[in-house]
């Protein structure tokens, strides 16, 4: 008697676990790469209306993320498959589980595509940059991810000895809009003459020192894929530069004209080169701007045009906001005496004759 | 008609409402701020922008949702893990958002986040609202939208010799009877231009450069952008208050902001070297009336200024002989036990809204309130009075714990 209960007992958790669950054992979820949407395949007809009607019940999350909340989804029905519409793109690599009448599946996706990022260049590249330098810019290979610029860049000194806080600590770090160039600014309170933290502190680059600004190899693209290998820029610091800006001491090195040669500028100092190359502009004897490739390194400044240079007058024109590193202006230097950069500064126009030699 | 040509002018039709219904109206959301009103501005650097969006179908009041017990001292944490909760309704981690900016709707006690779901260019950028402690995605879509260009805007020229990298951080936004203040860092120039615009929009623009003394000696004088700031009547006069990148705090009659001027802003105190301000946000002291502005800091604890010693300050020291000012120098400053603030905000005249990190866990970011004017949460310092068997002279552990509805 008691042996047969327990064969008994035994033949139907047998048959339970043996026995197909057609209901349960078909519901899947994929994600349909054209609609960006999750379809849930093999719902039951009650489970399909119950989740329609409650829709709060069906929960679409990132596993990494450690809350319950679910992301903003939308439900929709295509004949017997329940369509989850999410109300963002599902992150590309990411996995994400969804839980409908009462079961949780899995919809794994494929890891983007995404190139390793490299640090390509960086200004100013000068050797030896003035000590009150206010603006450094690094060109990255790959669109960067904001907010990590605070941990992943760092100034030390030739022996290693690590500069404290050099940067001004700005809540939006400042990108330009593909987010391939950081502008790192040097902390302008340590830079002016006699502020409370440059007699503190000191400025962050003294006069003949040697520096090294590291890039962490954990530093990542817009896409999370890490730098890599750490990065080292070496230059060496000369006396601060304290002048404004005057364009008419620069050499002017002008082509002659049929040919397509590069019009180049040898600057006296170590300008701004992103603002170089925005903020000065050549016109033609028409007045027109003169089309072609500009490029600066902040030493100087090149035009090579579209189109062969005609003989006649031009009109190279600097715009007053343009700064030298130091952020010295043409109307007056960063630190200015007192009264003297409360004054409107027009765009200084430099003539360049071109005729034939 | 032809029918070629009626087929055009409907797809043009069609292509006009395809835009103006466009969810993707914000290609970034930073500086938040409220009119007198329902109108929600929202700074866009990515697109040089301040949006206008009238959210006045989409408000709910909150007057019903209780934010602490300020007679005993205590705010209330609406969210732990803000950043993981909002990330979660967006189906991201939390290191893959950003919380930008908070403001409060003040008539409705609403409160609105702008954040970047994603870190690179292409970070989609949303309003979140708080509604009764839930997290609500704002539906830009359905409010009336209009927007001014205030970044450095590519015109078909510059478009030509490719598109430029310069941009506007745009780092405050404030609403004063009719008119935004906008205040930014350029990540090309290092300027202290002031953009003043009305609103609604006109297309009018007016822009001030503002020249500051250096605190000390004055020997010299200076350009730096203005990070933070507010407009408040000084002896009837409205008034700028703007805190600079390296915290001189700067006082300019608005009167004076006009367009094209050079002005020199008269700098009335210095908020200490190696930090940068967040927010400066006007309140008034329930306790004895006074008006005043709490400013909050990266690296030092928050500070109360009274307004009418911001009003009667003096021009800070210069010339021959004078110290160098080291410290924190100047109009007075009272320092406020607040630190670990990210956004600052006042609910009313009683609490004040911060996103911080937790004072017993950094990692945890909250949305919290606190009572003023002390900017005081008793339950975040260890006090003599909360420990058990204590005295308590003010009766506070007498009180019932807060139930929060």
């Amino acid at each position: 008697m008691f042996a047969s209960q327990t064969w008994v007992r035994r033949a139907l958790l047998a048959a339970f676990l043996l026995s197909p669950l057609p209901s349960l054992a078909e519901v899947a979820a994929r994600l349909d790469q054209v609609s960006a949407a999750v379809v849930v395949t093999g719902l039951a007809p009650h489970d399909m209306s119950s989740a329609l009607t409650n829709a709060k019940a069906v929960r679409l999350r990132l596993e990494k993320n450690p809350s319950a909340r679910g992301m903003l989804i939308s439900l929709n029905q295509n004949g017997t498959d329940l369509i989850v519409v999410p109300r963002f793109a599902l992150k590309a690599g990411a996995d994400y589980e969804l839980t409908v009448a009462g079961e949780t599946l899995r919809v794994d996706l494929p890891a983007p595509d995404a190139n390793t990022p490299r640090l390509v260049s960086f200004a100013p590249s000068q050797a030896v940059i003035p000590a009150n330098t206010l603006r450094i810019y690094l060109h990255f290979s790959e669109p960067m991810a904001r907010g990590q610029l605070r941990k992943m860049v760092s100034l030390a000194t030739a022996d290693g000895t690590p500069v404290a806080s050099p940067f001004l600590t700005l809540e939006t770090e400042l990108w330009d809009p593909r987010q391939t160039r950081a502008t790192l600014l040097l902390d302008p309170g340590r830079i002016k003459q006699d502020v409370g933290p440059n007699v503190e502190l000191g400025a962050p680059l003294e006069d003949g020192q040697s520096y090294r600004l590291a890039v962490s190899p954990e530093m990542r693209s817009a896409a999370g894929i890490p730098l890599g290998q750490s990065v080292s820029i070496a230059f060496r610091v000369g006396p601060p530069e304290r002048r404004a800006t005057t364009p008419s001491t620069w050499d002017i090195l002008a082509p002659t004209p049929g040919s397509r040669a590069p019009l180049s500028l040898a600057f006296d100092r170590i300008m701004d080169s992103g603002a170089a190359l925005r903020l000065i502009t050549l016109r033609g004897p028409d007045g027109q701007r003169i089309q072609g490739q500009i490029t600066s390194d902040g030493g100087g400044w090149s035009l090579i045009p579209d189109h062969p240079w005609q003989a006649g007058s031009y009109s190279l024109i600097v715009d007053p906001e343009l700064e030298d590193v130091a952020g010295n202006t043409i109307g007056a230097p960063f630190d200015a005496a007192p009264g003297t950069i409360g004054t409107r500064t027009e765009p200084v126009i430099l003539t360049i004759e071109m005729s034939e030699p | 008609m032809s029918p070629t040509k009626s087929l055009l002018t409907a797809s043009a039709v069609a292509l006009a409402s395809a835009g103006a219904v466009s969810a993707q109206s914000l290609s970034s959301a930073g500086a938040l701020a409220f009119d007198t009103a329902n109108t929600l501005f929202v700074g866009d650097a990515e697109a040089g922008l301040v949006h206008a969006f009238d959210l006045t179908d989409a408000l709910t009041d909150q007057a019903d949702y209780q934010l602490g017990r300020a007679q005993t001292f205590e705010g209330r944490t609406i969210f732990n893990h803000l950043d993981v909760e909002i990330a979660a309704l967006l189906g991201v981690e939390a290191a893959d958002i950003a919380i930008n900016d908070m403001v409060v709707h003040k008539p409705t006690k609403q409160i609105f986040l702008s954040v970047h779901r994603g870190r690179g260019p292409d970070a989609e950028a949303v309003i979140i609202a708080v509604n009764h402690g839930a997290l609500e995605l704002v539906d830009l879509a359905a409010a009336d939208h209009s927007s001014m260009s205030v970044g450095p805007v590519p015109t078909a020229e510059t478009l030509e010799f490719g598109q430029p990298l310069n941009t506007l951080a745009i780092t405050d936004i404030d609403y004063y009877n009719g008119e935004l203040f906008v205040a930014g860092v350029s990540n090309e120039e290092f300027s202290s231009k002031l953009r003043r615009i009305p609103f609604p929009f006109t297309n009018e623009i007016s822009t001030s450069s503002i020249e500051i003394w250096h605190a000390v000696h004055a020997q010299y004088e200076t350009r730096a952008p203005i990070i933070t700031q507010t407009i408040a009547e000084l002896d009837g006069q409205p008034t700028l208050i703007a805190i600079y990148a390296c915290t001189p705090i700067v006082r300019i009659p608005l009167a004076e902001l006009t367009d094209g001027a050079e002005v020199r802003g008269t700098m009335i105190g210095e908020m200490g070297f190696g930090n940068t301000p967040l927010d400066i946000v006007p309140y008034v002291n329930g306790w004895d009336g006074t008006s005043n502005v709490v400013v909050t800091n990266t690296n030092r604890s928050a500070a109360s200024i009274n307004l009418e010693a911001i009003a009667s300050a003096d021009a800070m020291p210069h010339g021959e002989g004078v110290q160098n000012v080291f410290f924190v120098e100047g109009v007075y400053q009272f320092p406020l036990p607040m630190s670990g603030t990210l956004h600052l905000d006042t609910l009313d005249d009683t609490y004040a809204l911060v996103v911080r990190h937790s004072p017993e866990d950094v990692r945890n970011i909250q949305l919290h309130t606190v009572p003023m004017p002390f900017f005081f949460d008793r339950a975040d310092h260890i006090v003599e009075m909360n420990f058990d068997g204590s005295p308590d002279p003010f009766g506070y552990k007498a009180a019932p714990p807060v139930e929060d509805n």
